[in-house]
């Protein structure tokens, strides 16, 4: 498979997650797109695991699942703390630490 | 174009669109379906790519666990429209700005600069050497992760407990 295809299509929905995160406004969505940024990331580790037959990217990926499961759990927990000060999950609203 | 090649593209063309639809979508729940389509169409291209353990795993606990947890976390809040004021046409300026410059440098430093010298793969990547590489030479990370997801879940229990 040609590498060069991978990495266009890893880079695109790599900045697909970052346009996500700038325009959108629903949190929930933001923290999706940072789950389509770790997905980009991981197409380019298999990708290149691959390409040079060597499996440590494949390795890494794992990692990088890993991480993306506790991030979730702790965006989890964060979402809940923030329900129950306020009520909206627009990131407009989210003033408390502007100066 | 053989039918390695084509499932390639199609896994590909798949992701990309939903992905798209992931940003694009108004409703929450909506954008979650579409990104678990999303991450099953990579989960495809994973097993195209001899990572067919990662395929699994991208299914098994990708699609059917961070996804749930993400479809708790709309289900549990109050699903209304998130209103409030539009993005102004600066926003959108900064943005894609911010975007062209990181596609521009991905294509320039990945695409035109780095060169690859290494031949087609030699080494068949098999299920074998990547738990023999995983349990003997990446041990300590490895449960380096399962600390961190402990540390995951009790810092969790912790945010999302009621304080009294």
């Amino acid at each position: 498979m040609n590498i060069n295809f991978m990495i266009i299509v890893g880079s695109i929905i790599f900045l697909i997650g970052i346009l996500g995160v700038l325009l959108r406004r629903n949190l929930i969505i933001i923290l999706m797109s940072i789950e389509l940024m770790l997905n980009g990331v991981n197409l380019n580790f298999i990708a290149f695991a691959n390409y040079l037959g060597d499996v440590k990217g494949q390795i890494f990926a794992l990692f990088v699942i890993a991480v993306a499961v506790a991030e979730a759990a702790v965006a989890f927990g964060l979402i809940i703390a923030f329900m129950r000060n306020k009520d909206t999950f627009n990131i407009d609203d989210m003033t408390l630490m502007k100066g | 174009m053989d039918l390695y090649s084509f499932f390639i593209y199609l896994f590909s063309f798949m992701s990309i669109v939903f992905a798209i639809f992931v940003i694009a979508v108004k409703n929450a729940v909506h954008s979650a379906i579409f990104l678990i389509f999303t991450i099953l169409s990579i989960a495809g291209i994973f097993f195209m790519l001899n990572a067919e353990f990662l395929g699994a795993v991208q299914i098994l606990v990708y699609a059917g666990g961070i996804m749930v947890i993400y479809l708790f976390i709309i289900f549990l809040i109050k699903l209304e429209e998130v209103g409030g004021k539009r993005r102004n046409a600066f926003l959108y300026i900064v943005s894609s700005l911010i975007l062209l410059l990181v596609a521009g440098e991905i294509v320039y430093l990945l695409i035109k600069r780095a060169s690859y010298p290494f031949p087609p793969p030699t080494k068949f990547l098999d299920l074998k050497t990547f738990s023999d590489v995983l349990l003997k030479n990446y041990v300590i990370p490895f449960e380096l992760a399962s600390l961190l997801l402990i540390g995951a879940m009790i810092a969790t229990i912790y945010l999302a407990r009621k304080r009294t």
